[in-house]
């Protein structure tokens, strides 16, 4: 019996000590409490001077007395259900737990089985649901382009319709305007079977931005309060660009979104106090050469992983990024780079890593890279698993028995153990030159893109019940009706 | 026949003591050598390579498997288990690395050959006197390091000044071998994995 | 100025907690005393007896842990090498980390046709110049196996070769004993004298010895005489789970320790304080395709549990990276070069070997090195982590541009965006039009032309006694290759 035993069981990651995050942290609260935030919605500012803000025109500063009781209340771990009764979609944020999903309104889409790169329609949002539903380490939706084959003003409603109907993966939504959440929020209570049943255990999480530096408008302060008032799971999520709307250094860029991100958090808080908020965002430089937000720059990777860390050392989950690249095609530098950022996340422990399926800078949305993305998941997460280390894996024995010059394939112990040591790959091949070449030389491209094709004829989403598509229908009919004027 | 079921389960499983057991208690009440072989064994075995095949099964499953195999037919004498031919193999002199020789003798067991494991560091002297000794049909090299692959040369040529050459085919493998190489040293083929072996066996003495 | 603060320089990283090392250690000090390890050179054996091991069925030794401990204590924790360059030096010590490529595999996928063929001596030079061209590339294996120059001689050849291409430092394959001999001759003849090389060697050897727990006769020969000469040594095996070594990850570990320690304590007992360097090749079988993986996601995890315990022993170590199991340049190739570069750096490996290597090791690959070349330089953007200081928190510049302001023509911006952004160099970020009209071209055609310009555009400086290290080729050919036929 060994004892006094500490161990890792997974692999430690830390970017920043304890102090630099504290220095990083204090930074944030004097932006907001001396430099001060444009709040551009009176019933906003109107809630925050009520609590001890300074208010003066449009400009609010925070004591941060007001944001450290904010960041008290709002919850580290938080629940979002599926809308199936199989609850190993549900969506567990805490500590320690992390996620994936792709990201929302790309103007533009790479087709699913040509590559083409056109426009996104309504059926590009089922297809994105669908496989998001199908693929086993996605565990969130979002969809990957912007709805134009209907009304402009409704195709946030009409993505949120689609998306729903095509998947039992929780749902981060968005909208354009007022009236699109709550169209969206009407859907999703409709699906949960009521408002009590939605607050209870919500079944979506809305998002929604600031815009650097320092500014929220008045349509993104709406939506705060509007899911603060229903209890619905927010993200409030800045993107900073590094050197564009934001400073050149990295502490600065991280300092400046979390003072953006909590202006969001103190508001949803003062309303309804309990609300689950997730800080954000997605941080990067902006590329000096070519003025493109680097989606895949490695200072993407550090700066989440900083931004991470500063969001668990004050108590809230973080909607991060990765997964996602400037590559203008799904080629070796998507995959470097959405391997690179999405290897970031996991170890930092980002709690809702997003975007994965990016490419272009974000211009494009592609499932070709969202199916890549998934493989680089399980791949990663097999290192994050670490090493297990008690006698049986030691294996003192085992090696005893083989002895010097045997070998270990039918070893009971291999056979005991390779399932659970070794991560099996489903898209990454291994097999010898001669047999590659036989089965057609498939790249990893080649076999992505037959991955997904037969995910999108084979994979059956389990429908909504019938009373729930009516309600949705009857929610899209008025808000068509309304584009209409 | 429910003992044939519950042996095929045994092969499948890898459980070797069950498979010698049952085989044992097959022979006992007088069942047809040559039917446990046919109806047990080697539609056992069938089962094996589909499930190998569907990634279900991976490599060490697949070597238990061909381990329980063989204690069942050890029990059965000679005639009734037809060996579709007899393997030499071995490692080449100056070479100690044996993991992928040890798969494909396992696999060509496997297949119903016969394997005479000379294991590493064998020269071209004792492949082809071992091969006289044992009536072998084929004789299969393995090297890792392009040092010694040389010594593969040296066996066909051995082979070819005692007169066996045609007679006792030879076939190569390992990390710097190809295809062209053996063709240059006249061996009668060249295989790049354990399972591709076993076919190129079949093919060459067929 | 703060009182009282600890700051992250870098990103900090570990596979394994302290007591989960200790398991490990533990455990192959049992190994060796237990199971023991077969030893197949008789000088070898004899200097294990005399210093109290235990020695069955002739070559079966089995070592004292107290014996170990001993060896380990006199290893140097740190070995300084530096290439054709004296200038440029790398310090193998705790948390140093530099890249380079792996050596002799067998095959090429030419640059010009794509057909997979031997390596030349032409190829293996080329390789060289590549890894004398790239920035993040520190140290130089051969890539390639020299198939065109006699087989028993052809180390000589291929030092050559990669003295021609590169001034960077080397790590050496040796034919045996002999050959190591010969190229210390070289080495020495191109740094004009022996004090020079024992002060700053000008390459590391790699010697491999046989999984599980088998010390080759040639492996040997080549440690002793590295011992002797001050060579410093890589003795680190290849054990795959669940073939040549346990199908657990913790057990591989175990056993690969003893394996490197065979070799340590061998080198010790022949010269107190001989520079030995740690580690291997550690992988698993694929259970599917029956290959030794370089792709897989264990590999790099293996290294990096490998590098914690070679820290934890103060000694310096060899790991992996930038290969994997892809039969070609593409996003699987990508996936494995950038993860497994990724891991190595944050683990603190010395010398991460292999880069450029495709098809698990069977082919050296130009593209892929000068892929994962760019790859470093953003792991390296990584690893050099966020400064936090007031200059850095900008706070300042951020209340003066103020809310809905912008940056870019503040002088904070200007005067810090260099060193805080990475420059990409094959790495696109422009717009759909300009890619567009440079050609729509992916990564891996940016890095073919790259390659190409490397071969035809750059040239080495050129090397110093050339007459007199093919003279020495000429020597090993006529004693040891006569009659031999090259591969090619």
């Amino acid at each position: 019996m060994r004892v006094n035993q500490q161990v890792n069981h997974t692999v430690q990651f830390h970017l920043l000590s304890e102090e630099q995050l504290e220095e990083v942290y204090r930074a944030a609260l004097h932006l907001m409490e001396y430099t001060g935030l444009d709040v551009h919605n009176a019933e906003a500012r109107a809630l925050l001077s009520g609590v001890g803000a300074w208010v003066d025109g449009v400009r609010v500063r925070l004591p941060s007395s007001v944001v450290e009781k904010a960041l008290g209340s709002a919850p580290r771990s938080f629940t979002v259900f599926s809308r199936e009764s199989d609850s190993s979609k549900d969506l567990h944020i805490g500590p320690g737990r992390f996620h994936y999903g792709p990201g929302p309104t790309c103007p533009n889409f790479m087709d699913p089985r040509t590559g083409e790169v056109r426009t996104y329609t309504r059926a590009d949002a089922r297809a994105v649901a669908t496989v998001c539903d199908a693929l086993p380490n996605i565990d969130f939706v979002e969809s990957l382009g912007t709805v134009s084959d209907v009304p402009p003003a409704v195709g946030d409603v009409h993505e949120f319709a689609e998306m729903i109907a095509h998947t039992g993966k929780p749902i981060v939504a968005w909208s354009y305007a007022m009236e699109g959440c709550r169209d969206i929020h009407r859907m999703a209570v409709a699906v949960a079977g009521g408002d009590d049943a939605s607050v209870r255990r919500p079944n979506y999480i809305f998002y929604c931005e600031p815009l650097s530096p320092l500014v929220s408008s008045k349509e993104a302060m709406d939506k705060v309060l509007y899911c603060a008032q229903h209890r619905v799971p927010l993200i409030f999520t800045p993107c900073v660009i590094g050197g564009g709307t934001g400073p050149s250094t990295m502490a600065g860029i991280i300092a400046q979104a979390a003072a953006e991100s909590w202006l969001g958090l103190v508001v949803s808080q003062q309303l309804s106090p309990g609300t689950p908020f997730c800080m954000g965002g997605v941080v990067s430089c902006m590329d000096m050469k070519t003025m493109t937000f680097a989606y895949g720059a490695p200072e993407l990777s550090l700066l989440q992983a900083g931004l991470t860390e500063l969001a668990h050392y004050v108590g809230l989950p973080l909607w991060t990024t990765g997964g996602c690249s400037d590559s203008k095609v799904v080629d070796e530098q998507a995959a470097i780079e959405g391997a690179l950022s999405v290897l970031f996340a996991t170890f930092s422990g980002g709690d809702l890593c997003h975007d994965l399926g990016y490419v272009e800078s974000a211009m494009t949305g592609s499932l070709q890279q969202l199916v890549t993305m998934d493989e680089a998941i399980g791949y990663v997460k097999r290192i994050a698993r670490g090493i297990e280390v008690n006698p049986d894996t030691l294996a003192v024995n085992v090696i005893d028995e083989v002895g010097p010059g045997g070998n270990y394939l039918t070893e009971a112990h291999t056979l005991a153990h390779f399932r659970r040591e070794f991560w099996l790959p489903s898209l990454m091949d291994r097999q010898r030159r001669e047999t590659w070449e036989d089965r057609g030389r498939a790249t990893m491209g080649g076999r992505a893109q037959a991955r997904l094709t037969e995910l999108l004829a084979s994979h059956e989403p389990t429908p909504l019940p019938q009373e729930a598509t009516d309600s949705i229908e009857r929610v899209l009919t008025a808000a068509n009706a309304r584009a209409e004027h | 026949m429910a003992v044939f079921d519950d042996l095929k389960q045994a092969i499948i499983s890898g459980n070797r003591a069950q498979a010698k057991e049952l085989t044992k208690a097959a022979l006992d009440e007088g069942i047809e050598a040559k039917k446990i072989v046919v109806d047990g064994v080697a539609a056992a075995m069938a089962v094996v390579g589909e499930k190998f095949r569907a990634n279900e099964f991976f490599v060490p499953e697949l070597l238990i498997a061909q381990r329980a195999m063989k204690e069942a037919l050890s029990l059965m004498s000679g005639e009734s288990v037809n060996h579709i031919g007899t393997v030499v193999i071995g490692t080449v002199k100056g070479d100690l690395h044996d993991i992928g020789k040890n798969l494909v003798a396992a696999m060509l067991e496997g297949a119903g050959f016969r394997v005479v494991d000379l294991g590493v560091d064998v020269s071209p002297e004792k492949f082809v006197e071992t091969a006289k000794a044992e009536s072998a049909d084929l004789i299969a090299m393995s090297a890792l390091l392009t040092t010694t692959m040389g010594s593969m040369k040296d066996t066909v040529a051995t082979l070819d000044s005692e007169g066996l050459k045609g007679k006792v085919k030879v076939i190569v493998g390992g990390a710097p071998v190809t295809q062209s190489y053996a063709e240059e040293i006249k061996a009668d083929g060249y295989a790049p994995d354990a399972a591709s072996a076993v076919d190129k066996a079949k093919t060459l003495l067929s | 100025m703060r009182a009282n603060t600890q700051s992250n320089m870098t990103p900090r990283f570990r596979v394994l907690s302290p007591d989960q090392i200790e398991d490990i250690y533990l455990a192959a000090l049992e190994v060796l005393e237990r199971t023991g390890t077969r030893v197949h050179h008789g000088e070898a054996v004899n200097l294990l007896r005399q210093a109290g091991c235990h020695v069955s069925d002739g070559n079966l030794a089995r070592l004292p842990s107290a014996l170990v401990k001993g060896c380990l204590q006199s290893t140097p924790e740190r070995v300084v090498i530096a290439g054709r360059d004296r200038s440029r030096k790398l310090t193998l010590e705790y948390n140093k980390v530099y890249f380079g490529t792996g050596s002799d595999c067998p095959f090429i996928l030419d640059p010009y046709t794509d057909e997979r063929r031997r390596y030349t001596f032409r190829d293996v030079y080329h390789a060289a110049k590549i890894t004398e061209a790239l920035p993040h590339i520190d140290f130089h294996m051969s890539l390639g196996l020299t198939s065109d120059v006699p087989t028993q001689s052809y180390d000589r050849h291929q030092l050559l070769a990669m003295l021609q291409g590169t001034t960077k430092p080397l790590v050496i394959t040796a034919v045996d004993g002999e050959g190591l001999a010969d190229q210390y001759q070289m080495a020495c003849e191109v740094l004009e004298s022996k004090e020079e090389f024992a002060r700053t060697p000008l390459f590391v050897v790699y010697i491999e010895p046989s999984s599980p727990l088998t010390n080759t006769k040639e492996a040997l020969e080549k440690l002793l005489y590295a011992a002797e000469t001050g060579i410093p040594a890589i003795y680190t095996p290849c054990p795959m789970c669940g073939g040549t070594a346990p199908a657990t990850l913790a057990g591989l570990m175990v056993q690969c320790l003893a394996e490197c320690f065979t070799g340590l304590v061998v080198a010790q007992l022949k010269r107190r304080g001989a520079p030995i360097i740690i580690g291997g090749l550690v992988s698993i079988m694929d259970m599917s395709s029956t290959i030794m993986s370089y792709g897989a996601p264990e590999m790099a995890l293996l290294s990096a549990g490998m590098t914690d315990v070679a820290k934890w022993l103060r000694l310096p170590v060899f790991s992996t990276g930038g290969c994997g199991d892809a039969k070609v340049l593409d996003q699987q190739a990508a996936i494995e070069a950038a993860v497994s570069i990724a891991v190595a750096a944050l683990s603190g490996a010395n010398l991460v070997h292999d880069v450029g290597y495709l098809e698990s090791g069977l082919v050296g690959s130009y593209d892929m090195l000068v892929m994962s070349d760019e790859i470093i330089g953003m792991v390296k953007r990584i690893m050099r982590g966020i400064v936090v200081d007031d200059e850095h928190l900008a706070g300042h510049v951020i209340d003066k541009v103020g809310p809905g302001g912008n940056f870019l023509a503040e002088d904070h911006t200007l005067a810090h965006f260099r060193k805080e952004f990475w420059q990409p160099r094959l790495i696109d970020r422009s717009r759909r039009e300009a890619w567009e009209a440079a050609g729509s071209k992916t990564l891996g055609q940016r890095t073919r032309e790259k390659v190409i310009e490397i071969i035809e555009d750059f040239e080495p400086a050129p090397l110093p006694a050339e007459q007199k290290l093919k003279a020495i080729c000429a020597r090993a050919d006529e004693q040891y290759s006569k009659g031999d036929k090259a591969l090619v």
